[in-house]
């Protein structure tokens, strides 16, 4: 039996501490489904913890803040919530929650007039007609999307604002109105 | 439950059908009877379109399905069994009533549940539809129709060094929806990932990881979720490659996706991970094309992407750049007024609002802007909030439109990246004049002086290596190291980001400081620092410790010093390191001091091969060797 001296002890909790490190950082290399924490994103979700459960599911790391499961695209995770029956509001959730998990490049692409996520929130408010037009028009009304900060609901509200300020945008933006 | 209910509902169905006897279900038994004779004759059950529907592998000649959760299947024997499951599943499909529970808990029929398997079923056998209730699947059909798929692309996460969890990559596919654009933040993401208890110890996520004890699930997620994830917030540039999937085939597998809700599958760390089961769907809609195959021990992502354009699955390769490259791109868009400018703004942060005063023109101050609109969102800073809120007005103010290039990749393509797979053979003469020979597999990934392209830039990530020397005077073979995970991240810090450089190494091998006399000593090593980049060398310095257990004896030796050296990886084709110590023996009260240095060059003349020379310097005595590498 080797003499186990206190020094080795120690050294052994050395190898341990890097053991668990590499251990670490060898499993999640591809256990790889980290959460930004969605900077604004939360919003939605704020006051719902252990949601991501309640869908029945967690992502790798415990975090729960958006992973869904696969039956629940957006309009039905919203259901879950106990708006299944109302369009509207499913619309909205989903327009107020694609504006707060890209409030920075959504704002980054009205500033321009063009862009992906300028594109994408057109057709969320249905203005999939016309949407260089709508660009535009954000993009001239910038500080009036943007006059009470970037809280999505507020940004939405704005938006919507804007959007019946122009009789085109008026008649082509279905659900905005 | 579920399962029990299944089994007694079908059963149920099975002595309905059979004794209570009217005309129509008469008619409509006589109906399946004649159903299943097709069946057996045209021996779907082994039509290669059902096997992948059901995740069958073949074993001799047993079939085994690799989805793990009963209630995937129909028939009792559903696993092993093709030819039951796919009568049970025509059977089911002609019972009146709703009569299956989902797992959100819904009472549901089977052809609501399996939507594409009836799908497929039905195309091949021409279901006749008076017998089928004509039940509508609304829940289906919503979550359909907000996907409206069109087709399928496959997306590679590249790597990032300051993340261990990103170091093989990671892959996912997007579900483009119809009449949008293929880049459109609103396409639809499916990922495979294992669910794991965050209580877990780091032990258990090992054990658990590496033996399939965890539970992987397929998942949904908008598509700008995982830009936010990667791209933005991991700083990982991501690869997509659209795939050679009809939208027929693409509804197929989409269908397909909605069997698999909650549905669990044993996930297997190096095999069956998160690239490996994409494949599985992907099979799905390509029936004919054998992809999981060519995976036997581990499935690196960058494989899987490989063997897709192997097999022609690949149109065409498109990039979406990471926030932080982006800012690159644009920082080497601007001319040198424009920079002194953004390093102005920088500088003053913001409190020299008069940046702008100096004569510059509409296009450089949207050039300027577009800089400073995105650096500011780099972290989430309450001051660079602020800042970002005040530049993104002023661009608002510019209406000229500025086209210039911002999403260049910075890195080439994972295509061209060579193989993951390395062997090596080399010679190699010690000071006593005697010569090795170093046979060498390392099974992944990539050193220093492999190949660059497509991987992380200055990088070392080693799992699995084992080599084993050759004496030819003893004429024998002895392993002489086996690596667990050897890592060493250089990344030089830049004008826009701080790194810090750092590796770990866990190996088995025979001495090499003559710590004990031709013993086993399994070490644990790790090393912290910063590296800069000056005329296209990179220097690092960092920290160094280890620990080293002699097998033999139980016994304990730790050392500590510093690690220095360069890489140098411009001159086309050749790489060179040179990576030196100078460790203090903490175990000997004299500190003893011990000069190691590692000096490597190699020349990768063709795709996948290259030679390298290689210096070694221990205690005084010099070892030179010579060898050639084979990537596969």
């Amino acid at each position: 039996m080797p003499k186990i001296t206190i020094s080795t002890l120690e050294g052994k909790m050395k190898i341990l501490i890097v053991f668990f490190i590499a251990v670490l950082s060898s499993i999640q290399v591809y256990a790889s489904d980290k959460g930004p924490g969605c900077g604004v994103g939360k919003v939605v979700f704020e006051g719902k913890k252990g949601l991501g459960n309640h869908l029945g599911a967690t992502s790798v790391n415990g975090t729960v803040n958006y992973t869904v499961p696969t039956h629940q695209s957006f309009a039905m995770s919203f259901g879950v919530l106990g708006c299944d029956t109302d369009q509207t509001v499913k619309t909205e959730l989903k327009q107020t929650f694609f504006i707060s998990n890209n409030v920075n490049d959504l704002m980054n692409d009205i500033s321009k007039g063009e862009g992906d996520y300028l594109f994408a929130y057109g057709e969320l408010l249905g203005c999939s007609g016309d949407l260089e037009y709508f660009s535009k028009h954000l993009k001239v009304n910038f500080n009036l999307v943007i006059q009470d900060g970037t809280i999505a609901k507020n940004i939405l509200l704005n938006t919507k604002r804007v959007l019946n300020d122009s009789n085109h945008l008026k008649k082509i933006c279905i659900p905005a109105a | 439950m579920f399962k029990n209910l299944l089994i007694s509902l079908s059963l149920l169905l099975f002595i309905n059908s059979n004794l209570i006897a009217s005309t129509s279900t008469g008619a409509k038994n006589e109906y399946l009877s004649s159903l299943k004779k097709r069946i057996i004759e045209l021996d779907l059950a082994n039509h290669k379109q059902w096997l992948k529907l059901l995740h069958y592998q073949k074993f001799d000649t047993k079939f085994e399905s690799q989805i793990d959760d009963k209630s995937f299947f129909i028939s009792k024997t559903g696993k092993h069994n093709p030819l039951d499951e796919i009568l049970q599943t025509v059977n089911s499909f002609f019972i009146e009533k709703p009569f299956l529970k989902s797992k959100s808990n819904v009472i549901t029929h089977s052809k609501c549940i399996f939507p594409a398997r009836f799908q497929w079923l039905d195309e091949t056998l021409q279901f006749k539809k008076k017998y089928i209730n004509d039940i509508k699947c609304s829940k289906f059909k919503e979550w359909f129709n907000d996907l409206k798929p069109e087709s399928v692309s496959l997306l590679f996460s590249t790597y990032n060094s300051e993340s261990p969890a990103s170091m093989f990559g990671h892959t996912f596919l997007n579900i483009n929806k119809s009449g949008a654009s293929k880049f459109s933040p609103l396409n639809y993401s499916i990922s495979y990932a294992a669910v794991i208890d965050s209580n877990d110890n780091m032990f258990q996520y090992a054990y658990n990881g590496i033996f399939g004890r965890y539970k992987g699930i397929f998942t949904l997620s908008p598509y700008y979720l995982k830009i936010q994830e990667y791209n933005n917030y991991d700083k990982r540039d991501i690869w997509i490659y659209d795939l050679n999937i009809s939208k027929d085939e693409t509804t197929l597998l989409v269908k397909h996706i909605w069997e698999l809700d909650r549905i669990t599958i044993d996930y297997y760390y190096f095999k069956e991970n998160c690239s490996y089961h994409l494949l599985s769907l992907i099979e799905v809609a390509k029936p004919e094309i054998d992809l999981l195959n060519n995976f036997s021990f581990v499935t690196i992502p960058v494989d899987t992407i490989k063997i897709l354009n192997h097999k022609g699955m690949i149109l065409k390769e498109r990039f979406s750049v990471s926030r932080i490259n982006k800012i690159y791109n644009l920082y080497n868009a601007l001319t040198q007024t424009e920079k002194i400018v953004v390093d102005n703004a920088l500088e003053t942060k913001g409190k020299d609002n008069n940046i702008f005063n100096i004569k510059l023109n509409e296009e450089s101050k949207i050039k300027v802007l577009d800089f400073l609109i995105e650096y500011y969102l780099l972290d989430e800073k309450e001051s660079s909030k602020k800042l970002w809120l005040f530049y993104v007005n002023y661009r608002s103010q510019f209406n000229e439109k500025v086209n210039y290039e911002t999403t260049t990749p910075f890195h080439h393509s994972p295509l061209n990246s060579h193989n993951t797979s390395r062997f090596s053979f080399s010679i190699s003469k010690t000071k006593l004049k005697e010569f090795n020979y170093k046979f060498e597999y390392r099974p992944s990934l990539h050193d220093f002086t492999d190949e660059p392209n497509g991987y992380l830039e200055n990088s070392k990530l080693e799992m699995g290596r084992v080599s084993v020397i050759y004496n030819s005077k003893l004429n024998e073979f002895k392993i002489n190291q086996f690596v667990f995970v050897n890592t060493l991240l250089l990344s030089p810090s830049t004008k826009f980001e701080n790194k810090l450089s750092w590796g770990g190494i866990i190996d088995i091998r025979k001495d090499n400081y003559e710590i004990c006399d031709n013993c086993n000593l399994l070490r644990f090593g790790g090393s912290l620092g910063k590296t800069i980049k000056l005329n296209n060398i990179n220097y690092f310095m960092l920290l160094y410790t280890e620990s080293n257990l002699l097998l033999n004896e139980f016994k304990l030796n730790q050392k500590i010093g510093p690690q220095l050296g360069l890489t140098v990886d411009f001159i086309n084709n050749i790489y060179i390191i040179s990576n030196s110590y100078i460790l203090y023996d903490l175990n000997n009260k004299k500190y003893d001091r011990i000069l190691l240095s590692n000096n490597s060059i190699s020349f990768n003349y063709k795709k996948n091969h290259s030679t390298f020379f290689s210096l070694k310097y221990l205690k005084s005595s010099l070892k030179t060797e010579v060898g050639y590498n084979y990537f596969f």
